[in-house]
């Protein structure tokens, strides 16, 4: 192989347009990456960052179709003119949903396929392939089934299907977003260990920016198309504000930094910042908190009163041919206005709980009671008026030509007068900021906006009991806020909440009580912080705490109440009281 | 959900059906579905019909055997009718068995409705025992080492992966409808699902083809071949006996089974009452339901 060129890649006033768009997707973009660099490329959903991460392969514009303008050059040649086939040496392509079932087999002939389309020989293709998934840590597996895999395993498997034709540059686009904890942790160590040990050259897109904070050598930051900003980690991370006001959240440890009111550029690992703020929280004490955190006050206002709307006994579905159970004797309650995050690692049973919970499934052995009435003798659209539920892909529970009547479907089902359904449409529609979107398709906008209006319309119904299924998945940082604001509202209004997500940042913010599956089996069910304390039980179900609450383990008790915080709002009164209070405190002073 | 449990979907097994190389399992299913296709006449049929249910219950896969039968049965019940009822012409005059009403059951429409149904339920059975005893993937091998080129093979192994992928992807829509308070029932209730459907599958696979191509799909080069799955003399073998059966049997079934040639059923008028009746009664159910379904919408 050549010496490839440097910089490897190279774009000048790059720029793509849709076919059929009004504006352009990327606008003027200039850009170089050199041999070996790890870029992590930021940008609010529509901010043009999966079109900058695809044309670098050519898949835009040779499969998604559009006019291009500018220069573009990757390892010396331009990807408008080479055919997308011909890039598969040279740079890997890897999705949030890792899209494989080329051939349907196995695991080591989905590996192969790359390696067939090079018309490389038969005979060289396993030491290929072992090595392939020996670097993404799924060495042995040749021989299963894909479908037999867990999300973080079809993940790294993707990567290694990307790896095997040789690539210098590896391209992901939100490689992490349907992973569990564990799994997105595991991913990335294995871009690190490319990028340290192979040189290989990385561009990775991804919500969880923690996870490759302290990796990456470098920060793209998108917006409307153009590159706003371009720097290292420390110095574009570190100004969590300046992101914040492009619809990026920038690591939970650097926006905790700045509300602290630490000096921009702010440290931007949980590692940093616990070296920093050690030196001015007084008494920081080393090791592990008291367990007092047990039964310190929850985050949100409790109850005294609760009418329990949510009754799971002793409950257990296994799906038809399958050997173990999906749940297995779980039972737990959720009272009127309590928010339940339900969390574990994939495959653990959260989404069939959900869906044993509305009604779509019943227990094989157990009973489910949802606002007073038995699942397993009212049929669904009877628990519907009770019970709503928004599900992982919105696509799939949108049926209306607009968004107005999408919002609207609901109500018209429970048969509510159209005045009364227009208002609610209308509040809802405001409270959602969905007024502009109100006369356009569903089914035509992306993904995040239609997860919004399938949170709308549910909400339109009034539930009593609202069921989520990973609700911030791909949703940024305004929609996930607004996402947050209407769960308060709901359990504001005595709606019981149930959010079964892998996003401990979110539960932390909104929920007071989880529950961890493991397996199937309901290992706990406790106040969250009790939660993220226990370091054997997170462990076992591959979960991780907030960053905001590592910062603080980290720290040590400091002797402020609650303790150790869940959410921004509660580590900025913890870690402000127990340092100086001379610093300015953002949106910390609104925590009752 | 009867979508999860389609009767065509690979059944895991370890029987020698299920070990069999997918090309003399494929060559088979051809010959056998031109024999069908050329022969009507009730006697091979019955034959080609029992000896797919003995490879079936051999191989440990009758559940969906029957699944496929019970999906077909109306379908089956509705053959007999139309013929029934349908104007027969007997070249050499029509013998009438019995009279409901102004319907005439003839020996001979009888003999074709029996013929009509028997081909069905062959073809259907010979396909689903190929079907769930072969993975999809060996499939995708079969097609390549008969020289199918590889992206016909592909589409073919695609499609069939897409198939069950569709009813998944309906069950969910469907559930979703449920769980928004919306009827699932009927055709005003199908046609919005659809969309979400389509545009979930349309979605995935222009991903798929995205990725197939990143990863070199349809590069100029002469593609290689990483599973060469076993492929014995013996296979090899039976792979030619199937195509020879595939050319005796059509010849066969041409000369002496063909389409003039449908033997009349001469049975007794209660009989053909009896069965007449039973079918027409099934297809009225299945009218029926459809048009309850219709009219709740």
């Amino acid at each position: 192989m050549t010496e490839p060129p440097d910089p490897v890649i190279a774009l000048a006033g790059f720029g793509f347009r849709h076919v059929a768009a009004s504006r352009e997707a990327l606008d003027r973009v200039t850009l170089e990456v050199r041999l070996g660099e790890y870029v992590g490329v930021l940008g609010a959903p529509g901010a043009g960052v999966t079109t900058l991460l695809t044309a670098l392969d050519g898949v835009v514009p040779q499969l998604v179709r559009g006019e291009t303008f500018g220069a573009i050059s990757v390892l010396g040649r331009d990807p408008r003119v080479v055919p997308v086939r011909e890039w598969a040496r040279h740079v890997g392509l890897v999705f949030d949903d890792p899209s494989l079932g080329a051939t349907q087999a196995t695991v080591a002939d989905e590996v192969a396929f790359g390696l067939e389309n090079l018309g490389v020989p038969a005979a060289e293709m396993d030491p290929r392939i072992t090595a392939a998934l020996n670097s993404v840590g799924l060495a042995g597996f040749e021989s299963r089934v894909p479908s037999t895999l867990s999300g973080g395993e079809l993940q790294r498997l993707a990567i290694a299907c990307a790896l095997v034709t040789g690539p210098s540059i590896l391209v992901l686009d939100e490689p992490s977003a349907n992973l569990d904890p564990a799994g997105r942790r595991a991913v990335f160590g294995i871009l690190r260990r490319l990028n340290r040990e192979h040189g290989v050259t990385i561009l990775v897109a991804d919500q969880a920016v923690e996870a490759f904070a302290d990796d990456a050598t470098r920060i793209v930051v998108l917006d409307q198309g153009r590159v706003v900003a371009d720097g290292v980690p420390a110095d574009v991370l570190g100004s969590p504000a300046t992101l914040g006001r492009l619809g990026i959240r920038s690591t939970e440890s650097a926006v905790l930094g700045e509300a602290l009111g630490l000096p921009a550029p702010v440290p931007t690992t949980v590692e940093q910042i616990a070296r920093r703020l050690g030196r001015r929280v007084r008494g920081a004490a080393a090791g592990l908190p008291a367990r007092r955190a047990a039964d310190s006050t929850p985050a949100a206002g409790e109850e005294a009163v609760s009418l329990v709307l949510v009754d799971v006994r002793d409950v257990t579905y296994r799906y038809p041919g399958a050997a173990a159970p999906a749940v297995a004797g779980a039972s737990l309650t959720v009272a009127a206005g309590e928010v339940v995050g339900i969390v574990g690692a994939n495959g653990s049973g959260k989404t069939t709980l959900g869906r044993l919970v509305n009604g779509l499934l019943r227990p094989a052995a157990g009973s489910i009671s949802v606002d007073g009435l038995d699942t397993s003798s009212h049929p669904v659209r009877t628990l519907a008026a009770h019970v709503s539920s928004v599900f992982q892909d919105p696509a799939r529970q949108l049926f209306a030509a607009t968004v107005a009547d999408e919002l609207a479907l609901g109500p018209r089902a429970l048969g509510l007068s159209e005045a009364r359904i227009s208002e609610r449409v209308r509040e809802l529609a405001q409270a959602l900021e969905l007024g502009d979107l109100l006369e356009r398709h569903p089914l035509r906008l992306g993904r995040a906006e239609r997860k919004l209006v399938a949170l709308g319309a549910v909400l339109t119904m009034d539930p009593r009991v609202l069921v989520l299924d990973e609700p911030t998945t791909g949703a940024g940082v305004r929609l996930a806020g607004i996402m947050e604001e209407r769960v308060r509202a709901a359990a504001a209004n005595g709606c019981a909440v149930l959010i079964a997500s892998h996003d401990m940042a979110f539960l932390g913010r909104v929920a007071q009580r989880l529950i961890v599956m493991d397996g199937g089996r309901l290992v706990a069910d406790a106040p969250a912080r009790q939660v993220f304390v226990d370091a054997p039980l997170l462990a076992m179900a591959g979960l991780e705490a907030p960053a905001v609450t590592r910062v603080a383990l980290r720290l040590g008790d400091v002797g402020a109440e609650p303790w150790p915080p869940v959410s921004l709002e509660e580590a900025v009164l913890a870690l402000r009281v127990a340092g100086s209070a001379d610093h300015r405190v953002g949106e910390g002073d609104a925590v009752p | 959900m009867t979508l999860a449990t389609s009767p065509f979907a690979y059944v895991p097994g370890a029987s020698r059906l299920h070990r069999l190389s997918a090309v003399p399992k494929l060559v088979w299913l051809i010959a056998a579905l031109v024999f069908c296709l050329v022969a009507l006449n009730p006697v091979p049929l019955a034959l080609v019909l029992s000896a797919a249910w003995a490879l079936a219950l051999g191989a440990g896969v009758g559940g969906p055997m029957w699944r496929a039968m019970r999906v077909l049965g109306p379908l089956a019940a509705s053959i007999v009718v139309l013929q029934v009822a349908a104007p027969t012409s007997c070249p050499g005059g029509c013998s009438p068995l019995a009279t409901l009403g102004p319907l005439t059951i003839t020996a001979e429409a009888l003999g074709r409705g029996i013929a009509y149904v028997l081909r069905l339920l062959a073809m259907a059975s010979v396909a689903v025992v190929v079907l769930v005893t072969t993975r999809p993937a060996d499939f995708f091998g079969a097609l390549r080492r008969l020289h199918a080129p590889h992206p016909v093979a592909l589409v073919l192994a695609t499609t069939m992966d897409l198939v069950p992928l569709l009813g998944r992807e309906l069950a969910i829509v469907l559930d979703a409808q449920r769980a928004r308070g919306l009827r699932t029932t009927g055709i005003r209730a199908l046609l919005p699902a659809l969309l979400p459907v389509f545009v979930a599958a349309f979605e995935r696979v222009g991903r798929l083809a995205i990725s197939m191509e990143a990863r070199g799909y349809g590069a100029g080069i002469a593609r290689t071949s990483y599973r060469t799955t076993a492929y014995g003399r013996m296979d090899r073998a039976l792979a030619w006996a199937g195509a020879g059966a595939g050319v005796i049997g059509a010849t066969l079934g041409l000369a002496r089974w063909g389409v003039g040639s449908v033997p009349a059923v001469a049975v007794p008028a209660w009989a053909a009452v009896g069965i007449v009746g039973v079918a027409a009664l099934a297809f009225a159910a299945v009218i029926g339901r459809a048009l309850v379904a219709v009219a709740r919408a």
